[in-house]
């Protein structure tokens, strides 16, 4: 009997529970973060009411009372809207969000006996190019939400957000494709792998220290194609008339999981990409300076073996560890930097970051070349 | 029957319903959809002949960059109470001429296909359709036909400029 069927469900399952479950509490975070940078108190007041005292785990119920309230509220409707188009739209756009991280590794491989489970849903060639072809279609939820409104300001908006997103995609991935010809390959797995190299024989090989400039053009991008400040102007909840002002109820809601669930694949890739997937720093397997199973080789010559199980542990810890640090780290760009005026992102886009990754790219090939 | 031959058939029809789609559809914006569902239904075809790369391209540059263009074209000309709508004999006698025509077509492409001779099928390598094997072709046998295509497109960009480009003296 094959049970890679089965082991593919259980990591699409680990999949959807790392995106899903985090978005939930990924709101309260962005909630509570805010109110620390706004010296506020945040969100403490939803609850549930037991015994005579009332539970609210430091406002951990606030995701919950808000989906409650998004599931019940009435769903309200312009008459003139384009019925099919307007209920696809909010599908479209969270649909890519939920699938693009099928091929972020997770782990590495599992050896169990003689079954090999790897800790990644899909391991495609040509992997990194998934991520591109199937984001690039969220860019259809947010036109077509603009224009099955049936509403001027919606239609404004969805064209705003959809330039914006179209523009920063090239920068996006201009700036990986120096990663490719760095590490060699298309795929994320052997991507990570090829970031457990030593530089030197101490310095972790991480995309971050090959391809510096690369990294800021992809967080740049990446959080524009997401739509949060700086570049939050197809949106700006409260001040700025989007794409989906007619939208209401859960159909409101799903743009709205849709982006934090973006959040999330952000960070998986900024994590894969640049710093070294789910590798630990001098953590290597076995037969790697006779090593009889993993452990790790200090540069100052101590090695320390911890075995393979440990070592599989770590490293998912590791990943996880990163994942919540680039979460972190976006919810604090988002509430430190004030919002770009609209021909600013557009000059950004267009005549900083794009010759810039241009320029990357044509230097990075040189050096490679020169190496090789 | 295998599950093969089941997607198989599932993306089959759906290619050809959602290519008929674009055809009959009014709505131009439904119409571009309708495009989409037909690239995706393509690229899910070229992953069952294990063609990964073609099959993410496809969903990359079509239904990715060059339709999201002409969604965004569409958007910008389209006029809501435009001739489009309006049932004038030529549009009622627009289906089945738009029917017939595909009929034709569709039946020269059968008859075309049936007349040719194929050579004898032999087995492709196992990594064939990965990006290494399929750039190896574009850069090691096909380098001229190659960079022809990035100059063909040179001259598009050029031509298109042009086009855009006010003349000196004109409003």
């Amino acid at each position: 009997m094959d049970y890679s069927f089965l082991w593919n469900l259980v990591t699409i399952v680990i999949m959807f529970a790392i995106l899903v479950g985090l978005a939930g509490p990924l709101t309260w975070a962005e909630r509570r973060q805010s109110a620390m940078i706004q010296d506020r108190v945040g969100p403490n007041r939803a609850g549930i009411d037991l015994f005579g005292k009332r539970i609210t785990v430091l406002g951990l119920m606030h995701p919950v009372a808000d989906a409650i309230k998004m599931i019940t509220k009435e769903d309200t409707m312009n008459i003139r809207v384009d019925r099919l188009l307007y209920n696809l739209a909010p599908i479209i756009s969270l649909m890519p969000a939920l699938v693009t991280f099928a091929v972020v590794p997770f782990g590495p491989d599992i050896h169990w006996g003689d079954a090999v489970l790897p800790l990644q849903v899909a391991r495609l060639d040509a992997g990194a190019l998934y991520v591109f072809a199937v984001s690039s279609l969220a860019v259809f939820g947010v036109t077509l939400a603009g224009y099955a409104s049936a509403s001027r300001l919606a239609m404004m908006g969805g064209l705003r957000a959809s330039a914006q997103m179209i523009s920063y995609e090239v920068t996006m991935g201009l700036s990986i494709m120096g990663l490719f010809l760095v590490y060699g390959t298309l795929e994320p797995y052997a991507m990570v792998l090829e970031q457990g190299e030593l530089l030197g024989g101490w310095l972790p090989g991480w995309g971050i220290i090959r391809q510096p400039v690369a990294f800021i053009l992809f967080l740049t991008a990446a959080i524009a194609e997401n739509k949060r400040v700086p570049f939050d102007l197809a949106e700006g909840e409260s001040e700025i008339v989007g794409y989906f002002v007619e939208y209401s109820g859960m159909k409101f809601g799903m743009f709205f999981m849709a982006e934090y669930i973006e959040v999330i694949v952000v960070a998986g890739l900024l994590t894969t990409y640049f710093f070294g997937g789910w590798q630990v720093p001098y953590l290597m397997d076995a037969g790697y300076a006779g090593l009889s199973t993993a452990g790790f080789v200090f540069p100052g010559g101590g090695v320390w073996e911890i075995g393979e199980v440990a070592a599989t542990v770590l490293r998912v810890g590791a990943f996880l560890f990163k994942l919540l640090f680039f979460l972190w780290f976006q919810l604090m760009i988002r509430w430190t930097l004030p919002r770009f005026r609209y021909d600013q992102v557009m000059n950004l886009g267009w005549r900083k970051l794009l010759p810039l990754s241009l320029l990357n790219l044509v230097i990075t090939a040189a050096v490679v070349l020169m190496i090789h | 029957m295998n599950l093969q031959t089941v997607l198989f058939a599932v993306f089959a029809l759906g290619s050809v319903i959602s290519a008929l789609g674009v055809v009959v559809i009014r709505n131009p914006v439904k119409g571009a959809m309708s495009l989409i569902g037909c690239f995706f239904s393509l690229a899910c075809l070229f992953l069952l002949e294990a063609a990964e790369l073609v099959a993410i391209l496809e969903v990359l540059v079509y239904a990715g960059a060059i339709m999201v263009l002409f969604t965004f074209v569409i958007m910008l000309v389209e006029n809501k109470s435009a001739a489009i709508v309006r049932n004038t004999v030529g549009q009622r006698l627009a289906l089945p001429v738009k029917l017939a025509g595909v009929a034709v077509v569709a039946y020269g492409l059968v008859a075309f296909v049936r007349k040719m001779t194929f050579g004898a099928a032999k087995e492709l390598p196992a990594d064939f359709g990965s990006v290494a094997a399929i750039g190896h072709e574009f850069f090691d046998n096909f380098v001229f036909h190659f960079e022809m295509t990035s100059v063909l497109l040179l001259v598009g960009i050029v031509g298109a400029v042009i086009v855009s480009k006010k003349r000196r003296g004109q409003p």
